[in-house]
């Protein structure tokens, strides 16, 4: 059984995960899924690629 | 089907029975707790934030502003992943302080009663138009669905219902600390059916318009624009601005703050919702393109907020426009109720109880109970207000996004609540007042103005084209910034009180600063006494009784670190009834602290042991290592095998081990905290005596417990140290730590010891004993044969005399043994007694034996010489002497006893004329089952014993011997008893 990460981990993959939410959504790489040809629903898998990645974050944080 | 207004304000009015129905089985234990814990069920909770807004104005938003719309559930997403530092912090405070409001939270950490009642002003003006919105929102589907103009009464028919359920559900209980199963279990159903709508609506609009997913890409490539419509908004429009001012609302919106911190069940549910109510918001939002492009594709005559209407009329079945206007009737009156819910106990504990607390006659819970109600059905009539009184120039988004605006100012104050400690009211007041400032300037009043209500000079349009910013990057700009630079200059150049710190302390970080000062209060009666002045006779009692239950202590508790936690729990407790602030005042008004008494180190030390236990996140690194370190040092002062006791400058109990548990009977956590002197007897004055003593050890101490006698060794030091950082350095010097070694068993082991060499002793003696008693029976019975024969009187009274004499001799040879053999511990029969006949008394003892039969005894005590002291001790004593001066003597030897006094001492001497001790054995005579003779004959503890008796007695014995002339044993004991060198203690 895996043991519980030590809290500055924890906190570390938190902060990881908002500054890659927050790079998803910033002009850069906007540019690119705001792009003519991108299909519709572009928005909405990366909107759930970052809840994914949430979820997976969240479950190595808390889940022994 | 015609979809009638009466039909439908039918179906909506048993939709909210419906609602009733599921809140009042889940409040009355109806539905299974796990499954009202169960996290899916808070998560959907959460799902009050999607209101009418979302349902219906999402997609007209999509229209004007594209994939922006995207901005108000993405910002949501990026707060929730940021949960253990966002979110969690919060949760733990608002449970910890049972603080159930924003303003709650501001007015507890800044400690002002000015930034509860900002906040809630603030929050009451931000959300009235949001409440308007959702009642527009009603009224006009019902509008659009019977295609025919609602009548005005519907929309306050509406809010009457939403204020009885409100106040059925969500203000059962006088105190908002109190959770509401029901209205949580209710608000999850909402969501569901909400989410149900609309993606029903949804997969209508991708088959019924659009023939599924082909004839979707088909209708796509032939309307390229589409999809270019969307993006392009992003690209050009307040993608940032709208991110930020959702990631805000996500959390302080006043409905969010109540369903994510205060009606929170489930604390571990939180991880759940960082990813799950995301994924839920996604959902919502995944048919809002499909729908807006069915509308365009069908050309609804409509405004595309309404287009989830329109279309679910124009091409689904005749039951979807019912669904969709249950949808919709859903997400308003969710928010309604719990923003009305959060208002209300905001407005009731920062201005209503401030300005108007009810006198101590009246029943506080019911007045507050009548408080909640009444705001209630005010705020709800209010917003009922705003929606007659707006007109209907501005659409769904714009009112909603006016609230996010005014909620956003909160972000510079909650920040530096979680994160920065020097943040305080000055800082707050000033930020806030210049955010609502500008907020009002260019958001609330252009709204009024533009509904006709007030006319104003302010060009505000204006200023924003020259700044080149949209109205909602105007206003989030110059708002937040105004105040953010406030917040930190107020910060940097004000001061913060004692108050404040505290709380900066505890929202900040795990602060291991323990709870200063003594309660003057000694009881928890008075402590209901002095509250009852101000919370009346039975508030006080109900809620000293609930303090004492949550930290399970007994309404007897007079401990003063108890108290002082006592207290703590009350305001806390009163925090969530009356309001951080007002609990504060009442606290400190009726509980008033001795601030000049010191802490107790006691209490230091359990604080900070209970932060480490229950730490926020666990200690790392260094600071692990030495945990680990403080634990081992802790354990093994408490597994010792010896009593340890430390007290501390005010003479307090900070440490009580197992061994003084098991000692004294006395429970650690009932005697931890308490000063010495207040254990119960005999241990409280036994060891408050010794701590003030001079001397530094006591031996043998004898105390009387129970009816039973036990005998200790108490020795005491005192301790320079640990100190902790806000502690006087002279109070840790002060501090002692006293050790108790129970003597008990070695004693009893003593006293057997002691017996069995007397029976031993004894058993030697028994052919001597059967001579000395078989001669004068011998002679008794020649005595009586002749008298059978005698007639001379004289002879006859003569036998007589004989016998009697001979009886007599064998009485004292049976007295004499009886004595030696009685049984019991040495110093228990303390008296005075004439040294020669104890002398005396021995030496016909030692004669019983063989050797002692060929010997000649000497007694040369004087008759004037006495002593106080154990006689039988002494009398085992001078037979173990006499008996090893026989052993060492030849036949016809000589052994003489003589006795002198020397001021306060009688000095005893034992000389026989024997062959000595070899000097190889005088260091261990002393010692216990040492024997020079043969095996039988000696158990090796007739001179230990002797040297045991004599010590207890505070005497001294010397042994002079010379090999082949003979030993001389001197014994030297005080005059007057000194068995022991303390009075022995009995209870």
């Amino acid at each position: 059984m895996r043991e519980t990460p030590p809290p500055e981990r924890q906190l570390d993959r938190t902060l990881a995960l908002g500054l890659l939410v927050l790079l998803l959504l910033s002009a850069p790489i906007m540019i690119w899924w705001t792009s003519p040809d991108s299909p519709w629903y572009v928005p909405y898998l990366l909107w759930f690629t970052i809840i994914l990645f949430t979820a997976w974050v969240h479950h190595r944080n808390y889940e022994p | 089907m015609n979809h009638s207004i009466g039909l439908l304000f039918g179906i909506g009015f048993l939709y909210l029975v419906l609602l009733f129905l599921i809140a009042f089985i889940a409040d009355t234990g109806r539905l299974p707790e796990k499954l009202i814990r169960h996290p899916m069920v808070y998560v959907f909770s959460l799902g009050v934030y999607a209101t009418s807004w979302t349902y219906y104005g999402s997609v007209g938003f999509a229209q004007t502003q594209g994939y922006l719309f995207l901005t108000i559930y993405l910002g949501v997403t990026l707060a929730f992943a940021l949960s253990p530092l966002l979110l969690q912090p919060i949760l733990r405070l608002t449970q910890e302080y049972q603080l159930t409001s924003l303003a709650d939270l501001f007015a507890f950490r800044y400690r002002s009663q000015l930034a509860g009642i900002l906040v809630t002003l603030f929050m009451l003006l931000g959300t009235l138009p949001y409440i308007a919105l959702q009642i527009r929102a009603v009224t006009d589907s019902m509008q659009v669905v019977s295609q025919s103009e609602a009548p005005r009464g519907l929309a306050l028919i509406f809010c009457v219902t939403l204020i009885l359920f409100a106040i059925l559900f969500g203000a059962r209980h006088s105190t908002s600390r109190e959770k509401h199963r029901g209205l949580v279990a209710a608000i999850a159903f909402e969501s569901a059916v909400k989410l149900l709508a609309l993606l029903t609506i949804g997969v209508t609009a991708l088959i019924g318009v659009f023939g599924g997913l082909d004839g979707l890409d088909q209708w796509l490539q032939q309307h390229p624009e589409a999809i270019e419509k969307l993006y392009q908004p992003v690209r050009e429009g307040p993608w940032a601005t709208l991110l930020l001012l959702a990631f805000a609302a996500a959390f302080l919106l006043p409905r969010q703050f109540h369903m994510l911190f205060t009606e929170n069940l489930e604390p571990k549910a939180l991880r759940t919702a960082s990813w799950a109510f995301p994924l839920f918001l996604l959902l919502i939002n995944l048919p809002i393109p499909l729908i807006l492009w069915a509308g365009e594709s069908l050309q609804l005559d409509l405004h595309a907020d309404y287009y989830a209407l329109g279309l679910s009329i124009a091409a689904g079945p005749s039951w979807l426009p019912v669904l969709a206007f249950i949808g919709g009737v859903s997400s308003a009156s969710a928010m309604m109720i719990i923003t009305t819910l959060a208002l209300s106990s905001m407005t009731l504990n920062h201005i209503l109880l401030p300005t108007n607390f009810p006198d101590p006659q009246v029943n506080l819970y019911r007045w507050l109970l009548f408080g909640r109600r009444l705001l209630i059905a005010l705020i709800v009539m209010a917003g009922y207000g705003f929606y007659v009184l707006l007109e209907k120039h501005e659409g769904l988004v714009q009112l909603g996004l006016i609230s996010f605006v005014a909620v956003a100012q909160f972000l510079p104050g909650i920040i530096g609540l979680l994160y920065w400690r020097r943040a305080n009211r000055l800082g707050l007041i000033l930020g806030l007042l210049a955010g609502i400032t500008i907020w009002s300037a260019t958001l609330l009043l252009p709204l009024l103005e533009s509904s006709g209500f007030i006319r104003t000079e302010f060009d505000i349009p204006a200023l924003r084209l020259a700044a080149g910013m949209d109205q909602w990057q105007f206003a989030t700009f110059w708002s937040l910034t105004a105040n953010s630079l406030l917040f930190v200059l107020g910060s940097m150049l004000g001061k913060q009180s004692r108050g404040e710190q505290e709380a900066a302390n505890a929202c900040c970080s795990e602060s291991l600063i323990p709870l200063g000062g003594m309660v003057n209060a000694g009881s928890s009666a008075q402590f209901t006494k002095q509250l009852s002045q101000m919370l009346g006779g039975e508030a006080a009692e109900r809620e000293v009784k609930q303090a004492l239950h949550d930290l399970s202590l007994s309404p007897n508790e007079t401990r003063p670190s108890q108290l002082r936690r006592l207290r703590e729990r009350i305001e806390r407790n009163l925090s969530g009834l009356l309001g951080p602030q007002l609990a504060h005042m009442i606290i400190n008004r009726r509980l008033q602290l001795d601030v000049h008494t010191q802490t107790a180190l006691a209490d230091s030390m359990r604080f900070i042991e209970d932060q480490l236990e229950h730490s926020r996140s666990r200690l790392r690194g260094l600071s692990a290592d030495l945990d680990n370190l403080r634990r081992y040092h802790r354990q093994v002062l408490l597994d010792l095998p010896l009593g340890v006791c430390t007290i501390d400058k005010l003479r307090t109990v900070t440490i009580w081990n197992l061994a003084m548990e098991v000692m004294t009977g006395l429970r650690a956590r009932d005697s931890v905290g308490v000063p010495l002197h207040r254990l119960p007897p005999p241990w409280g004055h036994l060891l408050a005596g010794f701590a003030s003593a001079a001397d530094e050890h006591i031996h043998h101490l004898e105390v009387t417990h129970e009816n039973s006698k036990r005998w200790f060794n108490l020795h005491k030091a005192a301790i320079p140290g640990p100190v902790p950082v806000d502690h006087p350095v002279e109070e840790a010097r002060t501090s002692q730590v006293i050790l108790m070694e129970d003597l008990t068993n070695l004693e009893t082991l003593e006293a057997e010891l002691a017996h069995s060499e007397r029976l031993a002793s004894i058993g030697r003696l028994a052919a001597g004993v059967a001579h000395e008693i078989g001669n004068p029976v011998t002679g008794i019975a020649s005595l009586a044969q002749n008298l059978r024969h005698e007639e001379e009187p004289e002879v006859v009274r003569e036998s007589i005399e004989e016998i009697l004499n001979q009886t007599q001799r064998i009485t004292t040879i049976v007295k004499t043994l009886m004595n030696f053999s009685r049984s019991g511990g040495t110093g228990t029969d303390i008296r005075r007694f004439t040294v020669r006949e104890v002398a005396d008394e021995a030496i016909r003892l030692v004669r019983l034996t063989h050797h002692g039969r060929q010997i000649n005894f000497q007694n040369d005590c004087p008759e004037s010489i006495t002593l106080e002291g154990d006689r039988q001790g002494l009398s085992q004593v001078l037979v173990n002497l006499l008996t090893n001066a026989c052993d060492a003597s030849p036949a016809d030897g000589e052994v003489g006893l003589s006795a002198s006094e020397q001021e306060q001492l009688v000095v005893i001497e034992v000389i026989d004329q024997g062959k000595g001790i070899p000097d190889e054995d005088r260091a261990y005579i002393f010692e216990p089952f040492f024997t020079t003779k043969p095996p039988g004959e000696g158990t090796g503890l007739g001179l230990a014993m002797t040297y045991k008796i004599i010590a207890d007695h505070q005497g001294m014995i010397s042994i002079d011997s010379e090999s082949d002339k003979g030993t001389r044993v001197t014994i030297e004991l005080p005059k007057t008893a000194q068995v022991h060198n303390e009075p022995s203690i009995s209870y």
